[in-house]
């Protein structure tokens, strides 16, 4: 049939729209789920009809969801506690995922699967935050499910991970050994086993307190999570190539996006810093390299593209500084879950101070600028230089 | 001050307010349960004087607003005349520092702490 005809036969992509929202209206979720479907095949660019997929999705989301505690509520089903917490974290309800486990653990504390779940939450809370009290927690529910259940692998693996990142050797070679007894499968552990062979130290004299009270202190793991060697975490894991990310800022602020831009690790120390006087990244005290011709000694400014290496102090640097070092670790005081960003309005200018991957960015734009649309950019711009560590 | 507070807390579901003078010292609160209020004013006088001693440096002077950004809650800070409104907001509250009702109850610290008697 061709698309006159489709038009006047209630098939044009208006027709298929109204038809399947009305559906969607009545509750209808299978009908109208088919009618979207069949509809994207003929016009898959329909904002309208992929619209109404994400409002099915959804839809369908929130029925299973009241389906899945109806039945926690009646009889507090495990299985339906774990549906839930997964069907959460796909909606990208983290709370609400790590409320329902917490609930999941408090009516089943002798089954393993609910400590495992909340320990793993809690740990992904730990290594993004470094609080030592989620450290603890993490630590506390991950060894209880290893503890419940002598045979499985996963707890243990985790707390492998858990020991790797804060340096815990003693209790590294513990898990080691007991991983080593337990193993069928030695062939997917092989890059584990040969880090942590590397790393354990059985005769190590340590405190788990004292140890996560110093990553808490210091503000960073005493090793990387990407450099695990079965690591797929996403947000810790990921790295900004400290290479790529001096082209980035130069490029934001030859645009005009922005007025300066800074770039630390979590200790505090200058990844690079840029302005439209120059780009400087850290920390030798030598004088500018790259294009010599381009450096104004008298200016002590670098037109263009150059790169030099002195330590900035003061100014915008100090700022993202105590942003990140004094503001964010007060803020987390008072659970409202993951940080996302600090933005400050002044009549000189606005600044935002965010993290992007590994690193703590601060951009400072015009007054008459909109922040949140800087950051967007800077952020979609950083990413671009964001992947995994190959160390 | 603790009225303009209260209120501002019940009008948009606040967990908790205060009023921060420029030197960090607390002027005034009001929180709901489970909010430290010594550690929401330690991050208040933070704010004030370590980020606004940072920024004066790096030629920011005058900050107006503030807002420390959450997954399920926001810290927000507005200028009130001498002094700063401090706002800890929950989950799900599209609010912002520059939104109706701080703005108004930053006008109304305002006027109130510049008719507060000085010594």
């Amino acid at each position: 049939m061709g698309r006159f005809s489709d038009m006047f036969g209630s098939r044009s992509v208006t027709a298929l729209v109204e038809r399947s929202r009305r559906k969607l209206a009545t509750g209808k979720l299978d009908d109208a789920a088919r009618l979207v479907e069949s509809g994207l095949e003929r016009y898959p660019a329909s904002s309208g009809l992929l619209d109404l997929r994400l409002s099915i999705r959804r839809a369908r989301a929130h029925k299973a969801m009241r389906r899945l505690e109806q039945r926690i509520e009646l009889n507090g089903d495990p299985i339906a506690f774990e549906e839930l917490i997964r069907l959460y974290q796909e909606l990208q309800l983290p709370e609400e995922a790590r409320r329902t486990a917490e609930t999941f653990v408090e009516e089943h504390p002798q089954r393993d699967a609910p400590h495992l779940i909340l320990g793993e939450m809690l740990m992904e809370v730990f290594l993004d935050d470094l609080q030592a009290r989620h450290g603890h927690r993490a630590h506390e529910h991950l060894l209880q499910s290893a503890n419940l259940n002598g045979l499985a692998v996963r707890p243990r693996l985790l707390l492998a991970e858990f020991y790797f990142c804060i340096d815990a050797k003693r209790s590294l070679a513990m898990m080691h050994e007991s991983l080593e007894r337990m193993a069928t499968d030695t062939g997917a552990l092989e890059g584990a086993f040969a880090v942590m062979a590397q790393v354990a130290d059985s005769s190590a004299d340590e405190r788990l307190d004292g140890l996560l009270e110093r990553i808490e202190v210091e503000g960073r793991l005493r090793r990387d999570p990407s450099d695990w060697p079965l690591s797929n975490r996403h947000g810790c894991a990921s790295e900004v190539r400290e290479d790529a990310a001096d082209g980035v800022v130069r490029t934001l602020i030859d645009k005009g996006t922005l007025d300066e831009i800074v770039l630390l690790r979590r200790d505090g120390s200058v990844v690079t810093h840029a302005s439209p006087l120059g780009i400087r990244g850290e920390t030798t005290g030598e004088a500018p390299e790259a294009d010599a011709e381009e450096y104004d000694p008298e200016a002590g400014t670098l037109l263009g593209a150059a790169i030099s290496r002195p330590e900035p102090e003061g100014g915008f640097v100090d700022v993202v500084r105590t942003v990140s070092g004094k503001v964010f670790p007060q803020a987390r005081e008072f659970d409202m879950g993951k940080l996302s960003r600090c933005t400050i309005r002044s009549k000189q200018g606005n600044v935002v101070v965010g993290k992007v991957g590994n690193v703590v960015v601060g951009a400072r734009g015009a007054a008459s600028g909109e922040p949140d649309r800087m950051w967007e950019r800077v952020a979609q711009a950083l990413e671009s230089v964001t992947g995994r560590s190959t160390s | 001050m603790k009225d303009i507070l209260h209120q501002l807390n019940e009008t948009i579901s606040a967990r908790g307010s205060l009023v921060v003078a420029r030197d960090g010292m607390l002027v005034a609160a009001d929180v709901m349960d489970g909010v430290d209020v010594e550690r929401l004013s330690a991050l208040g006088a933070a704010l004030v004087t370590e980020v606004g001693a940072s920024l004066k440096s790096a030629g920011l002077t005058e900050f107006s607003h503030v807002e420390v950004a959450a997954e399920h809650g926001k810290i927000l800070l507005a200028e009130a005349g001498p002094t700063y409104l401090m706002v800890l907001v929950g989950a799900r509250l599209e609010i912002g520092p520059g939104s109706i009702e701080i703005q108004s109850a930053a006008n109304r610290l305002a006027r109130a702490a510049n008719f507060a008697p000085t010594e």
